[in-house]
């Protein structure tokens, strides 16, 4: 193996190594608070309760983004090692976009996430972690451009093709970043470093669908993912299915990814 | 919880007390103990055997899944085991549920979750069946599928491979080597706390309301065959527990 591949790949085991490392703190500190809130903050004077709770909440947001830091950083070296390959299964894919969406619109009291479903269940051969990895990274990343405008998530399907489009009403993409919308950002003083939007690219890569994003004419940015339909697909491929955990897996990962976003207010 | 034992194996000892003290705190009569290594949890199982190990899968050697083979091979009676976990690989989860584990807990977990999971495992009945082992089950989805199969000349065969599908599915709770009544219970829950999403699920109502829409013959072979009334409208969970009694009955496994 070539050196520089060497370094690469233990580079990418490090990064691994650590995001999963930053798991053990992360559970102290969220089980603390958890029991700080439950056993010592009702006998606290009502006065300090209020703001306590406020400290609370903050570290609970806290920990979730660092659990979305974690799962980020754990798929990437995983992608980078290969090791992250597509577990084909069938998925509904109305439950799951309705699952997620409806998350996301409890944080903004029911206002302003639109979820257009077709009326047929959408059942398609997918990898679910990485389906649900793509939309939970694209709802956010829309969440994050427009904080109190619109965004809708339309789940499509033609005789080739399974769409999911998510539009928002925010600035839109500059042109800068129109040029290379899922490359991460290294340097950057005002958001992240986009890598949700870097691993949706990859996770669509393996999933051989195909994702782009593009500025709407009256403003916003819209990404649209492509999925082929593998509805006619091979029977054995049916019963490799394992659907034991994800569900409750899906619950963690939602809350993590919408760590970020303060509930509005009623 | 009274006199209930717990062994938590943890290597964060941080973590390890935090979570002994809030088992103790809040399931009264709970006795708990901590160890921080494989070595330690593998001296402790000797000598007592707890009604739930909180496992986690990286400690120092023998690490979780080793410690799951051995109690496997070991054991008497396989305790209820959490296994906690910062890996989020599903093959690693997959294998320690495969192994005996009752839940996959992914880290960092709030109070409620951990609370909750363990004071239902220590409220379920104790299992008498013995662990499912992998030719056990293999019989038991050959006798569904058998079944199944002499329906199939009735049911689409679209509806078949989702219901087969569905087997499959439920049959993975059943790895943690509990009994098919512990199953239907362990479903009920899952479905109850966690919503039905699951695809397979999803997959098998539609298949039964389009029999019933589409094929009324078919679909009063499928009530008669798993005693169902004609205004009685069964659940996707009724539907498969019938499917599983009807199996074991056809066996003698019970």
């Amino acid at each position: 193996m070539e050196p520089e591949r060497q370094d690469y790949e233990q580079q990418m085991q490090l990064i691994a190594a650590v995001a999963k490392d930053l798991r053990d703190p992360a559970g102290v500190i969220l089980l603390t608070r958890d029991s700080f809130q439950k056993s010592m903050l009702p006998y606290l004077p009502a006065a300090i309760q209020t703001k306590t709770q406020l400290f609370l909440d903050c570290i609970q947001k806290n920990v979730a983004r660092i659990e979305r830091v974690s799962m980020n950083l754990t798929d990437l070296a995983r992608c980078a090692g290969g090791e992250l390959r597509p577990r084909w299964q069938p998925v509904c894919l109305t439950d799951v976009c309705s699952q997620i969406c409806e998350q996301a619109r409890l944080l903004r009291n029911g206002k302003g996430i639109n979820c257009n479903l077709p009326k047929q269940e959408v059942i398609v051969l997918m990898d679910e972690y990485f389906f649900d990895r793509i939309l939970l990274n694209l709802l956010s990343n829309a969440m994050n451009a427009c904080p109190n405008g619109k965004i809708s998530v339309d789940l499509k399907t033609t005789s080739q093709e399974v769409l999911l489009v998510v539009t928002d009403n925010g600035p839109g993409l500059s042109s800068e970043r129109l040029c290379h919308p899922f490359t991460p950002v290294y340097r950057s003083e005002t958001a992240g470093t986009k890598l949700g939007l870097h691993l949706c690219e990859i996770f669509a890569t393996q999933l051989n669908a195909t994702l782009c994003a593009e500025n709407m004419p009256r403003g916003g940015a819209r990404f649209i993912l492509r999925i082929p339909n593998h509805v006619a697909a091979q029977e054995t491929a049916f019963f490799a299915a394992d659907t034991s955990n994800a569900t409750q897996l899906r619950q963690q990962y939602i809350s993590a990814e919408f760590s970020e976003f303060e509930k509005m207010p009623e | 919880m009274q006199g209930k034992q717990v062994l938590i194996v943890e290597d964060n000892e941080d973590l390890a007390l935090l979570q002994a003290e809030l088992l103790k705190q809040e399931l009264a009569g709970c006795i708990v103990y901590t160890v921080t290594t494989g070595t330690q949890a593998k001296a402790f199982l000797q000598l007592q055997m707890p009604e739930l190990i909180l496992l986690d899968l990286t400690i120092p050697p023998p690490d979780g899944l080793s410690l799951m083979r051995w109690l496997r091979k070991t054991a008497k009676r396989m305790p209820r085991i959490i296994v906690t976990t910062g890996c989020t690989e599903q093959c690693v989860q997959k294998e320690a549920l495969r192994l005996g584990a009752s839940y996959c807990m992914l880290k960092p977990y709030a109070m409620n979750d951990l609370i909750g999971t363990v004071s239902m495992l220590l409220q379920e009945p104790e299992d008498t069946s013995t662990v499912i082992d992998t030719q056990r089950r293999q019989e038991y989805i050959k006798c569904v599928k058998k079944m199944l199969g002499q329906m199939t000349n009735r049911i689409e065969s679209e509806g078949y491979r989702f219901i087969l599908l569905g087997a499959e599915n439920y049959f993975d709770f059943g790895r943690s080597g509990i009994s098919i009544k512990a199953l239907s219970e362990k479903i009920g829950y899952v479905s109850h706390t966690l919503g039905s999403s699951n695809p397979a699920e999803t997959a098998i109502y539609r298949l039964i309301r389009e029999i019933e829409t589409n094929n009324p013959p078919a679909y009063q072979i499928l009530c008669k065959q798993f005693g169902v009334q004609q205004n009685e409208r069964p659940t996707v969970r009724r539907f498969l527990s019938m499917l599983f009694e009807a199996a074991l009955q056809k066996s003698n496994f019970e």
